[in-house]
């Protein structure tokens, strides 16, 4: 992960939830390395990957936390939802357990992680037509009623796993970019000695200093 | 009194016997039917006091269970309970009232009834019957014609005469059970009468007694009564004129420069959240005892400490931000972002802030020079920062230590720095030495101001004043110009001591003073004759003796020495093989060097891996542990980690590394945070 040298405008952390087994892992290999395993182990402890997307002209890194379904770690739970601003739900949409846990993983995440998280549902496994067991419609109503955003996608054949993390990520974006933008619309040349407010995930440097800026 | 009738018309059965009877019969009859009311009503008034009694003795519970509700107000509470009390009491009263009239009364007039009347009525038919068999007879004997032989006749009469005679004792029995009766009626219906008046009398005398008793109290409650009345009335007045006081401005409140019960300030503010989204949050902040405490408007009784110590912290207002009237409270750590509702809040906050900070620092060095009692008085709401919480536990668990109530160096009372790879107190006049000589020698800390990590403070507290100067002053030569400093000794007394004893080690007895049995085994030096000081360092690491490390430390040990062991380990390995995490701080305190490379080529951290201790590894990874080095067969601590499936230790490298990648971005210091935390979590 060189990520020193690259330029971005916003970081975002995001986390992958769900039970053991849903893809989580295989969502993540095939969004930041085109990279699908089917034999793939159950994950050991925290793994994470970047990949950066351009969202209306800006470069929004993304740093995807994945972590084992099946325990909770009691060392990392808090570091794991630490400033993170985007949750993606998954189940598996051919195992209804999992999505029976959906409310326990969104209980988790109302206990550690910050109430403003953009969280989307996830189901999986969309190439297991045979075997699904998870209505599509009873899972859209069920995010609606939670306001969550909601898609079916498949690590196997690629579908739809761009566009999950593309719009989580654009969602996070205009939430996070359109906040300091109330009292000065016009961005590009605000008054005063701030350029525009750059947000990262990161707190105590409320600054200013902008990468746009620095060029 | 008389017989009803005189014996001789009841002889005769005489007519006007007979009206006589009928005469007593009816009347008896009367008298039963009223008595039966009598009774009736009886029954139920006894009845009815029951029921009465039971309610008026709930009423007297629940008017104690209203004195509970004033428990805080003596005045209320007192006259409520002796209220209920008297009203205990005539309970009580009226319960023997009922209870006597129950047995005067109600049992007396039954047994009349029961047994008296009862014995008149069976006499009456036991009469009857015989009457009937006298006109038989007499009938009988009339009809008897006169040509009869003399025996039918002699029969017949011989039947009227016994007859006759029967119902002659009969009627004078009757007569006698009927007169008896109307005799006795007089005296066995006043008489319970009486009694029940009496139970009236006496009920009604312990009545008035009892209130006798209470009139002054009452008369008390009374004038009580008018008072608090009066107390309303003015509070209504008071607030009669309540509306003036609404004001269309904020509520600006005037500064003090005294604090009243410690607190200086308190009011709203707008809190930005630390979330990356930066959502705004209305709180209820309040300067208090050199804390910055908020919480929310309801439901939050304990609020959060925000700062711990306004001392390390300063205040600027912040103009480069979308909203107004904002400001920041800047503290070692962290920062937060305040909004004020209005300009003239926001100047009023920030000199509060300001004059607190300036209260605090002066408070702190007037008690510096008289007592100093800053530090065991950190006992307060939960805190924000959990480790400054920790370190105010912990700084008073090292404060207890043997020896450590008084400077290591000077002995002054009450010191308030530390040397953490020392183990020791120290005074500020004496630890301003000891910064002097550069931390390779000691590493000073503030026992006040400083965030202490538990491994660090679990060093101090294994080792302390009095087991560290019984090595560093073991040999202290009383004929040297050079001599232990006191309090108030001056500058360069205690610099030459502070030199002599942790630079040149001189007051350090090389002879052994342990244990005999241990020199069976040791190492001896040849000239000397003494144990080697590497030798004991290893063994102090593979054994979990600190005090062994601190003297061979003391004696000059090669904080990385592979003295005595075939696989080259230094000191850490043997540490991490030992499993103390406290033995591994401190060896890391005093420079052993954490990438230290065995026989096998296996550091520190990679050994910790491979025996699966994620406590080890955190402590190795938060003091910079190189996590790339490989053993001599290429395996990285993350391969071992991952190969052994140790979830734990994975996060910890991964997460470690992440941090390291992003050091130098802005993400870095959250990234760093998250890593501090995570092991703090651990290591707890």
């Amino acid at each position: 992960m060189g990520t020193r040298d690259d330029e971005y405008d916003y970081l975002f952390k995001v986390v992958l939830i769900g039970d053991s087994g849903v893809g989580k892992s295989n969502l993540l290999s095939r969004f930041t390395r085109n990279e699908f395993n089917l034999e793939s182990k159950s994950t050991i402890g925290v793994e994470f990957a970047t990949r950066s997307i351009q969202v209306d002209g800006k470069t929004i890194k993304a740093q995807i936390w994945d972590t084992a379904g099946q325990e909770r770690y009691r060392a990392i739970t808090s570091a794991y939802y630490r400033g993170a601003v985007g949750a993606l739900l998954v189940y598996d949409i051919a195992k209804h357990l999992t999505y029976e846990n959906v409310e326990r993983w969104l209980k988790e995440l109302r206990d550690h992680a910050d109430q403003n998280i953009v969280i989307m549902l996830v189901g999986n496994k969309s190439d297991l037509r045979h075997l699904r067991s998870v209505p599509t419609d009873e899972a859209r109503a069920f995010a609606e009623r939670h306001s969550l955003s909601f898609i079916e996608t498949s690590a196997l054949d690629c579908t739809n796993v761009e566009t999950a993390f593309h719009n989580i990520l654009t969602e996070i974006y205009r939430i996070v970019s359109q906040r300091p933008m109330h009292d000065s619309p016009d961005e590009d040349s605000p008054p005063g000695n701030s350029g525009p407010i750059q947000i990262s995930p990161t707190e105590p440097n409320a600054g200013s200093k902008s990468n746009c800026c620095k060029a | 009194m008389k017989p009803i009738i005189s014996y001789e018309e009841c002889m005769r059965d005489s007519p006007k016997f007979r009206d006589a009877l009928e005469e007593n019969h009816a009347n008896l009859d009367d008298l039963e039917i009223k008595l039966e009311k009598v009774l009736k009503n009886c029954n139920l008034t006894i009845d009815a006091g029951k029921t009465y009694l039971g309610f008026q003795n709930n009423l007297v519970q629940s008017m104690l269970q209203v004195s509970m509700h004033f428990k805080g107000d003596p005045a209320v509470s007192q006259a409520l309970n002796k209220v209920a009390n008297s009203l205990q009491e005539t309970i009580k009263y009226h319960s023997i009232l009922i209870d006597q009239t129950s047995r005067s009364v109600s049992r007396s007039l039954n047994n009349f009834l029961k047994k008296d009347l009862k014995q008149v009525k069976d006499s009456r038919q036991h009469f009857d019957k015989i009457s009937a068999d006298l006109d038989t007879a007499l009938a009988r004997h009339a009809q008897a014609p006169k040509n009869s032989n003399k025996n039918q006749v002699d029969e017949t009469s011989n039947v009227l005469i016994a007859t006759r005679s029967c119902f002659r004792y009969t009627a004078l029995d009757h007569l006698y059970t009927i007169s008896l009766v109307q005799s006795k009626k007089r005296h066995e219906i006043l008489d319970p009468l009486l009694s029940y008046m009496h139970a009236q009398s006496t009920f009604f005398h312990q009545g008035s007694d009892l209130f006798q008793d209470t009139d002054p109290f009452l008369k008390n409650i009374g004038s009580e009564v008018t008072q608090l009345r009066e107390e309303t009335n003015a509070l209504e007045r008071e607030l009669g004129n309540r509306h003036s006081v609404v004001t269309s401005k904020d509520l600006v409140p005037m500064l003090k420069s005294e604090t009243l019960n410690g607190t200086r300030m308190e009011g709203y503010l707008f809190k930005r959240t630390t979330s990356p989204f930066k959502t705004w949050n209305r709180r209820w902040f309040a300067i208090c005892s050199s804390q910055l405490i908020y919480r929310k408007r309801t439901g939050d009784r304990e609020g959060t400490i925000m700062e711990q110590d306004l001392k390390l912290c300063s205040v600027r207002p912040l103009v480069d931000i979308d909203r107004r009237n904002c400001f920041e409270v800047i503290s070692p750590t962290k920062s937060h972002v305040l909004q004020a509702d209005s300009e003239e809040m926001f100047q009023v906050w920030i000199q509060a802030i300001q004059d607190e900070i300036g209260a605090a620092m002066q408070l702190m060095l007037s008690s510096r020079s008289s007592s100093g009692q800053s530090l065991a008085s950190n006992e307060s709401p939960r805190s924000n920062a959990k480790d400054s919480q920790n370190s105010s536990h912990s700084t008073t668990d090292i404060l207890a230590v043997a020896g450590n109530d008084r400077c290591c160096d000077c002995s002054a009372e009450n010191p308030e720095w530390a040397s953490i790879n020392l183990g020791i107190t120290l005074c500020i006049a004496c630890s301003g030495i000891h910064r002097s000589l550069g931390v390779h020698v000691s590493k000073v800390r503030s026992l006040t101001w400083d965030k202490w990590d538990g491994e660090v403070a679990q060093v101090m507290v294994s080792l302390g004043n009095a087991i560290v100067n019984s090595i560093y002053e073991s040999k202290v030569d009383t004929a040297s110009d050079l001599c232990k400093p006191q309090p108030d000794s001056t500058q360069q007394v205690r610099d030459a001591w502070i030199q002599a004893k942790y630079v040149k080690k001189l007051f350090v007895d090389h002879r052994w003073a342990g244990d005999e049995n241990l020199l069976q085994e040791a190492v001896i030096i040849p000239e000397s004759g003494q144990v080697d000081p590497n030798w004991l360092l290893s063994k102090g690491a593979e054994t979990g003796q600190i005090v062994w490390i601190a003297r061979a430390l003391a004696l000059y040990a090669d904080r990385n020495t592979t003295s005595g062991n075939t696989q080259e380990r230094a000191p850490v390995h043997l540490a991490v093989l030992n499993g103390s995490v406290t033995l591994l701080q401190y060896l890391l305190l005093n420079g052993a060097k954490i990438n230290t490379r065995d026989a096998a080529g296996k550091t520190a951290l990679l050994l910790a891996t491979e025996l699966g201790l994620p406590a080890q590894v955190g402590l190795l990874l938060k003091n910079r542990a190189d996590q790339k080095i490989a053993d001599n067969d290429g395996n990285t601590p993350l391969d071992v980690a991952v190969k052994t499936a140790n979830a734990d230790i994975v996060s910890f490298l991964r997460i470690s590394r992440l941090t390291d990648e992003m050091r130098e971005t802005e993400f870095g210091e959250a990234g760093d945070d998250t890593f501090q935390e995570m092991v703090r979590d651990f290591l707890r």
